[in-house]
């Protein structure tokens, strides 16, 4: 069953809990996501590093029951 | 039964530029392998795009290999760079563009000879014109003046 929007939003924040997190469905088929993720824990990381966190917070998920994911990372400014 | 993290890791270490991908660079069997595919057909670079459709044991091992939960996964040089989104990204700032020059194989261009194009040419895509600076051709060489060709190996 595909993921939906909040509860890919609270995964992600239950992992990076000042993560700002912007989610479009791409699709509108509850499928096909794009999300936007700002984070001052990613201050440092590269962004593989980055994206390897927000995959971890949806343990497993990625790759799976979430099929598409357009992920962008972002360290906040100051 | 050959070990996948052994095939993975030969294929990493013996490419300068390897793709992971769903299908073939001919015909990618996925929008974000296709995605990154144009990517690299436009820069210009050679590279072995690996099918993970025809492995189960490499379509999972590539994944526990990086750490990485999505196909494609482009690597250079032996280290991984990232999926579609990271290659996109770094791609538009400019940033992969400059990572081939840094690490590529060292190319030469097609529309001249003899000379060799220095790394940082590949920051430029064929189709560029290159920019005359003192008496030499600063990103091309003398024998050739025109716009940047297709990037091959250097034999």
């Amino acid at each position: 069953m595909p993921m939906n929007a909040g509860e890919i939003e609270s995964m992600i924040r239950a992992a990076l809990p000042d993560a700002v997190v912007e989610i479009k469905d791409l699709a509108g088929d509850g499928d096909h996501y794009a999300a936007t993720v700002t984070s001052s824990a990613f201050k440092g990381k590269s962004r593989v590093q980055q994206h390897q966190m927000v995959y971890a917070a949806l343990q497993g998920h990625m790759g799976g029951t979430l099929h598409a994911l357009a992920l962008t990372t972002l360290a906040p400014d100051n | 039964m050959a070990d996948a993290n052994q095939i993975i890791d030969n294929e990493v270490k013996s490419n300068d530029v390897v793709l992971f991908m769903k299908g073939t660079p001919q015909f990618p069997m996925c929008g974000f392998s296709g995605q990154v595919v144009q990517i690299l057909n436009y820069l210009g670079v050679p590279y072995k795009g690996v099918n993970v459709l025809e492995d189960e044991t490499v379509r999972q091992g590539i994944k526990d290999y990086s750490n990485w939960p999505t196909i494609p996964q482009l690597y250079v040089k032996g280290e991984f760079v990232g999926g579609c989104d990271i290659t996109r990204e770094m791609f538009q700032a400019g940033e992969l563009q400059q990572l081939f020059a840094d690490k590529g194989p060292r190319l030469f261009c097609l529309g001249h000879s003899r000379g060799e194009f220095s790394l940082t040419d590949l920051k430029y895509a064929p189709g560029t014109l290159l920019p005359l600076v003192g008496r030499s051709w600063r990103w091309g060489c003398e024998r050739h003046v025109g716009p940047v060709q297709r990037w091959h190996p250097h034999p």
